[in-house]
């Protein structure tokens, strides 16, 4: 961090004439050495890379607005970090979830770019997520984290919570998305003791309509997880993907960790199956103190249309901060 | 698998054969940020950077009955006072810029007699007087 931005930081806060929170820095390094055998699904090469698995650092922060009230102006600034190579997309840093926004008893609402709720609608369902070949978005639609996001969010009210975003098109021009909810994404979730139940939906979002269910559930040391969606274009209906995710982990002692995931999803343009793609993973954790976990995971993607098979097998390391 | 993955997986995974007492993931800032739960994310914890933090404040002068500083400043608690904060203030008028620092550096003297960390200076007017404040905290 550089040091002008204390400083910097300070002076906004004093500035506001309110009692401040506190603005904190967080985030992880998670790098892997992958081994990788691409037989064209998601790419064709045949080599060892070290990849920075979405690597990131965050800013968060909060004030007061007032001694006579509950509300807090929030914001939030997180970045992805190539720790491999430096370059994330063809640049230094790329943005990940970035708003500002206020909250109090009535909930919380913010704007930005972010993930949509149908996105976060999964929770840990996806056990090995942002590794390669292990994240969900191999085989499914959905994994969307969108510009222009307008998000509120309930407070939990018994157990329930939910979730509406709505994106503006921010197009002009005759039949033109030009309104203020051209895009819209919003999830219900029911979370009591071990269980969490999700139910989520976009309109036009990516261009999808979708509809997603999520369940997870915990049974002593292990913990299950299970995902079925149903996506169709949104503007010809002919195109489809249905899919599922099932997955487990199980605490093998306190520092071990063991964990599977299997998923499938099927593409079709009316009758035609245009792509079937399955995924499995299979993996180990290791923690190494409270912030740092070393990993071996194998995973692989295969359509089974094209019947090209892609796989890789990883070591890799996590530091949080 | 490939054999150059053996050694370093040996490695990570013998690191240290001892028990370690781990938090549970959803604890972590970075864990919580992906999730739809704004308010257990934005929620202070004991982990992560702070860059800034505000701490709880102690006015040095009596604001209701506007005493004089000079005679009103905290005259009791003046001992165990490090890391707290406080806030001074002291008349301003035209002329007299040193007497109304002076004072407000006697309740810092006051306060932290250990020394202290001024964390800001400002000015403000209650519509009759205008006060110069300083919040500090005591080392």
């Amino acid at each position: 961090m550089k040091r002008k931005l204390l400083p910097l930081l300070i002076a906004g806060v004093t500035a506001s004439g309110f009692a401040a929170a506190d603005v904190t820095v967080y985030g992880k390094a998670n790098l892997s050495l992958n081994s990788n055998d691409m037989e064209g699904v998601t790419d064709t090469d045949d080599n060892y890379t070290l990849n920075s698995n979405a690597s990131r650092f965050g800013i968060k922060g909060g004030y007061s607005l007032g001694k006579d009230t509950d509300l807090v102006a929030i914001f939030k600034m997180e970045y992805e970090v190539g720790v491999d190579d430096g370059d994330v997309k063809g640049s230094e840093l790329s943005q990940r979830n970035i708003y500002g926004g206020i909250q109090g008893n009535f909930g919380t609402l913010i704007a930005g770019k972010h993930d949509t709720p149908t996105k976060l609608a999964q929770g840990k369902v996806d056990r090995f997520n942002d590794l390669k070949l292990g994240d969900i978005k191999n085989v499914l639609e959905g994994e969307n984290r969108e510009s222009n996001t307008i998000m509120y969010t309930t407070p939990k009210m018994n157990g329930f919570s939910a979730t509406i975003a709505i994106m503006p098109g921010e197009e002009t021009g005759d039949d033109s998305n030009d309104g203020i909810a051209d895009h819209r994404s919003a999830m219900v979730q029911y979370k009591t003791g071990d269980l969490r139940l999700a139910l989520s939906n976009d309109s036009d979002v990516d261009g999808a309509d979708l509809t997603r269910a999520v369940a997870e559930y915990k049974i002593g040391d292990l913990k299950l997880g299970a995902l079925v969606q149903q996506a169709e274009d949104s503007e010809d209906s002919d195109i489809e993907q249905d899919g599922y995710v099932v997955s487990a982990e199980y605490k093998l002692a306190a520092n071990w960790k063991l964990k599977a995931q299997y998923a499938s999803s099927e593409d079709e343009d009316g009758s035609t199956t245009t792509a079937e793609t399955t995924q499995m993973a299979i993996g180990v954790d290791r923690k190494l103190g409270k912030k740092a976990k070393a990993y071996a995971y194998y995973a692989q993607v295969e359509d089974d249309v094209t019947d090209l098979e892609d796989s890789t097998f990883a070591i890799g390391l996590e530091v949080k901060f | 698998m490939k054999k150059i993955f053996l050694l370093p997986i040996c490695l990570i995974f013998s690191l240290s054969s001892t028990q370690i007492v781990l938090a549970e993931e959803d604890d972590f800032d970075v864990d919580q940020a992906d999730s739809l739960d704004f308010e257990a994310f934005h929620k202070p914890k004991n982990q992560g950077i702070k860059l800034w933090e505000q701490k709880p404040s102690q006015n040095t002068y009596d604001k209701a009955t506007n005493a004089n500083p000079n005679t009103k400043s905290a005259a009791t608690k003046r001992s165990n006072n490090s890391g707290k904060r406080f806030v001074a203030r002291s008349q301003y008028s035209s002329g007299q810029a040193s007497v109304s620092i002076n004072a407000l550096y006697q309740q810092m003297l006051e306060n932290c007699p250990n020394g202290w960390d001024k964390k800001k200076e400002w000015a403000e007017n209650d519509g009759q007087q205008l006060y110069l404040y300083a919040s500090f905290d005591c080392r």
